[in-house]
């Protein structure tokens, strides 16, 4: 391992085509994330009523970890896994940590949409794209060699959203009473920060020349295992959780439902964070806000009965920040940049003593390694997973919730359209590395 | 317990190579950056445990 001379990666280069080529599927892998993210927290919305926030966060990760381990099944098996593993074995500690930051976030989340509402506590946990800026600035030298311009545009952009996420603060502090404002508020910027810092193990695992499909596979255990910590230690030990869980089933599938929504927008946020860095991909991503706004404010009528003014305040806020994004993501990274990304893939190589010839093929979203057969465990983890979600849908209730269906459907197939064409252009065009 | 505790361990030392284990561990640690998101975690534990 790590045999090839050092700055191998650094003097490396890849195609202005590829790069190009790369970049735009990243960009389309962000956009998709953030349907997919933002339609995540629907099924949530749902069943929030009555249950715990930590059950809410417990079951719903349950989904995630069945999820992240039967789409890596169905897309690479399993045997790719372990052969990504040999090359990065430092990594399953990184994703191990990510998952851990996840699942706190992840439960935040839950209180601030209990304390604020989804349409008021999506921007403000998107903060996490600034957060996510900053450490991919100063750890893994993204906009180094950038610009002036490039530079300006991601402060602007950051700015924007910074004031767009104030008017939407100082709206939730007028409409919910101050202390639950001040928890909500509280909770939801925690989130940001968790999941912000949450891009330092994404980076490194991709400068590094891991799979996203294999790291979200270690990054669950992380996940599940914090939240079993978190949900024994909130709710009174294993006995009161496993009466809670038997409680609960019939919403279980909609919980396990949410998890899997998101696991599919956060592997297209692993790719946009692969082939656009942080900086870039993070913000795309993060149009989820607006997702969450439309099903918020449309299907759900979250503002129905609030003042004229608040309710423009919150699309105003909401504008301000999308703009912010949009700005962000338009900066694109030019071969200066890239060279720099180049030196901190170099410099995790060296670092951790990685093949370079697969960090290099990483890189350019190609992979060093044959690609292997289906085994068994792969074709296990499919049926079991079926198994789960047709076990819980048969006993699932509907939930007694105002909906306006005509937003509904219109919500999922555009959901649905930006899935495949992300999933096609991953196939055609990196055979999903 | 700890019969099993040891069992466990026995079976993680048949198939992991302890010397490497031990490099990878060492290298993670000694990254600055791991510290950063360690603190983050406990700062959101914090932060959970007052929202909650």
């Amino acid at each position: 391992m790590g045999q090839l001379s050092t700055g191998v990666i650094t003097r490396s280069t890849v195609s202005v085509e590829r790069m190009r080529l790369l970049q735009r599927l990243g960009i389309l892998c962000g956009i998709t994330a953030g349907a997919w993210l933002g339609a995540a927290e629907v099924p949530t919305k749902l069943v929030s009523s009555g249950l715990s926030p930590f059950l809410i966060s417990l079951l719903m990760v349950a989904g995630v970890f069945i999820g992240r381990w039967s789409l890596p099944a169905i897309v690479h098996g399993t045997s790719s896994i372990s052969s990504d593993v040999g090359n990065t074995p430092h990594l399953v500690i990184w994703a191990v940590m990510a998952g851990c930051l996840w699942s706190v976030a992840n439960t935040l989340t839950i209180f601030a949409i209990r304390d604020l509402g989804l349409s008021i506590a999506f921007p403000l946990w998107n903060t996490n794209a600034v957060i996510g800026i900053i450490w991919g600035t100063l750890f893994f030298h993204e906009l180094r060699n950038a610009g002036w311009q490039r530079w300006g545009a991601v402060a602007g952009g950051a700015g924007l959203m910074f004031i767009g996420g104030m008017i939407l603060a100082r709206i939730s502090a007028h409409q919910i009473s101050s202390v639950s404002a001040a928890k909500g508020v509280t909770a939801a910027l925690g989130a940001g920060l968790l999941w912000g810092t949450m891009y330092i193990p994404y980076r490194k695992a991709y400068l590094s020349g891991m799979n996203p499909l294999s790291f979200v596979s270690f990054f669950t255990i992380g996940e599940l295992g914090m939240m079993t910590i978190l949900a024994v230690h909130y709710l009174g030990g294993i006995a009161h959780l496993l009466r809670q869980i038997a409680g609960a089933y019939h919403v279980m599938f909609w919980l396990l439902a949410a998890g899997f929504v998101w696991v599919l927008g956060d592997l297209a946020q692993q790719y946009a964070v692969k082939y656009v860095g942080v900086s870039r991909g993070i913000p795309l991503s993060n149009s989820n806000q607006l997702w969450g706004l439309l099903w918020g404010a449309i299907a759900f009528g979250e503002m129905r009965t609030w003042a004229h003014t608040a309710a423009m305040g919150v699309i105003y806020g909401s504008l301000l920040m999308a703009a912010g994004l949009v700005v962000i993501s338009l900066s694109v990274a030019d071969e200066g940049e890239h060279a720099r990304w180049r030196e901190a893939a170099e410099r995790e190589r060296s670092r951790y003593d990685i093949d370079a010839d697969f960090v290099c093929s990483s890189l350019q979203g190609k992979s060093s390694a044959p690609r292997k057969s289906k085994t068994w465990l792969d074709w296990l983890l499919v049926i079991g997973t079926t198994g789960v979600f047709a076990w819980t849908g048969s006993v699932a209730h509907w939930p007694a919730f105002p909906l306006n269906w005509t937003a509904v459907y219109l919500l999922i197939a555009v959901a649905l359209v930006l899935l495949a064409l992300t999933a096609i252009s991953l196939w055609k065009i990196t055979r999903f590395n | 317990m700890r019969k099993m505790a040891q069992l466990v361990m026995a079976s993680i030392a048949k198939y992991v190579d302890r010397t490497r284990l031990q490099s990878t561990c060492s290298s993670v640690f000694s990254d600055v950056h791991f510290w950063v998101p360690l603190v983050v975690l406990i700062a959101g534990l914090f932060f959970l445990a007052w929202v909650s």
